[in-house]
């Protein structure tokens, strides 16, 4: 059937696409590796099935975001939050095959750190804008909230790190 | 600002740091294009091995995993079954000219594609569980010989094990919450199980009698090893920050709250494979369950969250255990067990391990619930 060999090639083109962007999703906010893969492949295998069930999706990326963030919502109801204390003594390796360590990688990896600091509320949005690209208008879909509300909670989210990343800047030049 | 443009552009260069590997993305396309083929053609598949593995965990409030364990059950189905042989050997039983295939080859793949400690953990409960009805089955079959039996309790032993040493792990990456979460969902599932196969006992021929008998001690001794870990966990977690444990104890009350109306909606729906007899010790049982809740309430409001966590903890399980026994009952044709009144010498036993320690540092709002 034509009509289903292109929704199959249009879902797979969306795991090509966006599967990594998912992943990084999961991975700032379950900070497991390996929970963050089966995050992916069951936020895939629902979108899948929901698709199947003969449902119209409009935006193939912020319903896989949703169920992904629905099923994060989830675990994290079983888990106490994270502190930072907790991040630095896991240590920062996402990855198995690390970016050449040039300036921007260790400054990145402080960002980074700086990020995963933040309060659940402004980590998930900041991390949606600025490492998974979303516009206002996704994120605001994807997480149940106006996107004026976003804003206000991208900018003030960003307020933060910026202020954090600025006082360490300060600290080390002293 | 051009500082800002700065720092947005530093945030995004940083993305390079957390990608999946080439090989990871790989498998993972393969699994689901594997899913997405089986999941259009064989839905009676699908629904049939969810049936087998998960039939007492609902979709939604359950434990979630088990769709996942579905969803790559079906790639499994797939991916092995060219003859339908391992689909056949997912109903089979120890004795069966196909058992071997489902222990060795069917349930080990599934296990070899899940990624993390939890899942892991989970899925070996789900496996315990899976041997607990396969000796209740032999045993109402009149199959439950000395072969039968050696081997469901070795593979019993093995995956308790296995189960037991993914939630330390769990425990060391992910926190003690989760870590008892696992191992009280263990518990219930024990529990329960126990109580039916001490029914069986008294109903079934002696030869049949003496073997569940005698595996019984097993299992008990592994419920209270499990009992043992829960209350160090327990322990683990009163020694947390205040906020935390706070924390903590209001998640656990909503996932109570939650499982409570999972099993009433279970009993309503099983009304009619109920007698009234057994519908009146059902929602007994979930009563028992209710109560504890209301207590964990009182020790949430006067802020022993500590003692509160305990006891939402054990409304899960005993809920969890009361489902278990229902579907089991009604499978087996057999009463339905009662739980224990609330569980007196446990409370005992907690009042004297738990202390909270306040964080002098933290200012905690105090608040009640509703």
């Amino acid at each position: 059937m034509p009509g289903k060999a292109k929704i199959e090639k249009q879902f797979l083109e969306a795991f090509d696409k966006y599967s990594d962007d998912i992943f990084r999703y999961c991975y700032y906010r379950v900070f497991d590796r390996e929970k963050a893969k089966d995050l992916v492949q069951e936020a895939y295998c629902r979108t899948w099935e929901y698709i199947t069930k003969g449902n119209k999706v409009e935006n193939i990326r912020a319903l896989i975001y949703k169920i992904a963030n629905n099923m994060i919502i989830d675990d994290s109801r079983k888990k106490k939050s994270i502190s930072l204390d907790q991040i630095m003594e896991k240590g920062f390796s996402p990855s198995f095959n690390p970016v050449e360590k040039s300036d921007d990688y260790f400054i990145g990896k402080e960002v980074l750190k700086i990020v995963e600091s933040l309060d659940e509320k402004y980590r998930e949005v900041i991390i949606m804008r600025y490492i998974n690209d979303l516009s206002i208008k996704e994120i605001a879909s994807i997480l149940n909230e106006t996107e004026n509300n976003i804003y206000v909670i991208i900018s003030r989210g960003f307020a933060k790190v910026k202020g954090i990343f600025l006082t360490n800047r300060l600290r080390k030049s002293n | 600002m051009q500082e800002d443009k700065q720092l947005e552009n530093l945030i995004r260069k940083a993305k390079k740091l957390v990608f999946m590997t080439k090989e990871e993305k790989r498998k993972m396309l393969s699994l689901l294009m594997s899913f997405m083929k089986k999941n259009t053609v064989k839905q009676e598949q699908l629904m049939r091995h969810k049936r087998i593995i998960g039939n007492f965990v609902s979709f939604f409030t359950g434990n979630k995993l088990m769709i996942r364990y579905a969803s790559l059950a079906s790639v499994v189905l797939l991916v092995i079954a060219i003859s339908g042989v391992s689909l056949a050997a997912n109903n089979s039983l120890p004795g069966d000219f196909l058992y071997p295939f489902k222990v060795g080859i069917n349930e080990k793949v599934l296990g070899f594609i899940l990624f993390s400690d939890e899942a892991k953990a989970k899925y070996n409960i789900q496996l315990a569980e899976l041997r607990m009805q396969e000796f209740e089955k032999t045993a109402i079959s009149g199959r439950l010989d000395d072969e039968a039996k050696e081997k469901l309790s070795a593979l019993f032993d093995n995956h308790i094990e296995k189960a037991k040493k993914g939630s330390l792990s769990v425990k060391t990456k992910n926190g003690v919450s989760l870590s008892s979460e696992i191992d009280s969902e263990l518990e219930a599932s024990l529990n329960a199980h126990k109580k039916i196969l001490d029914k069986l006992s008294e109903i079934k021929k002696s030869d049949t009698s003496e073997r569940i008998k005698s595996f019984l001690p097993d299992v008990e001794i592994k419920i209270n090893s499990l009992k043992k870990l829960r209350q160090e966990n327990e322990s683990d977690l009163a020694q947390k920050p205040l906020a935390d444990i706070r924390f903590a104890a209001e998640g656990k009350l909503k996932a109570a709250e939650n499982k409570i109306n999972e099993v009433n909606n279970f009993i309503e729906d099983k009304r009619s494979d109920l007698n009234q007899e057994s519908y009146s010790i059902a929602k007994a049982n979930l009563k028992v369950a209710s109560d504890i809740i209301f207590q964990g309430k009182t020790e949430f409001d006067a802020e022993n969250f500590s003692k509160a966590f305990s006891l939402f903890q054990e409304a899960i399980r005993l809920s969890q255990e009361a489902k278990i026994s229902i579907a089991a009952s009604i499978k087996l044709n057999i009463e339905l067990p009662k739980l224990k009144e609330q569980n007196g010498s446990e409370e005992k036993e907690n009042n004297g391990t738990l202390n909270i320690q306040n964080n002098d540092n933290e200012k905690i709002t105090k608040g009640r619930l509703r």
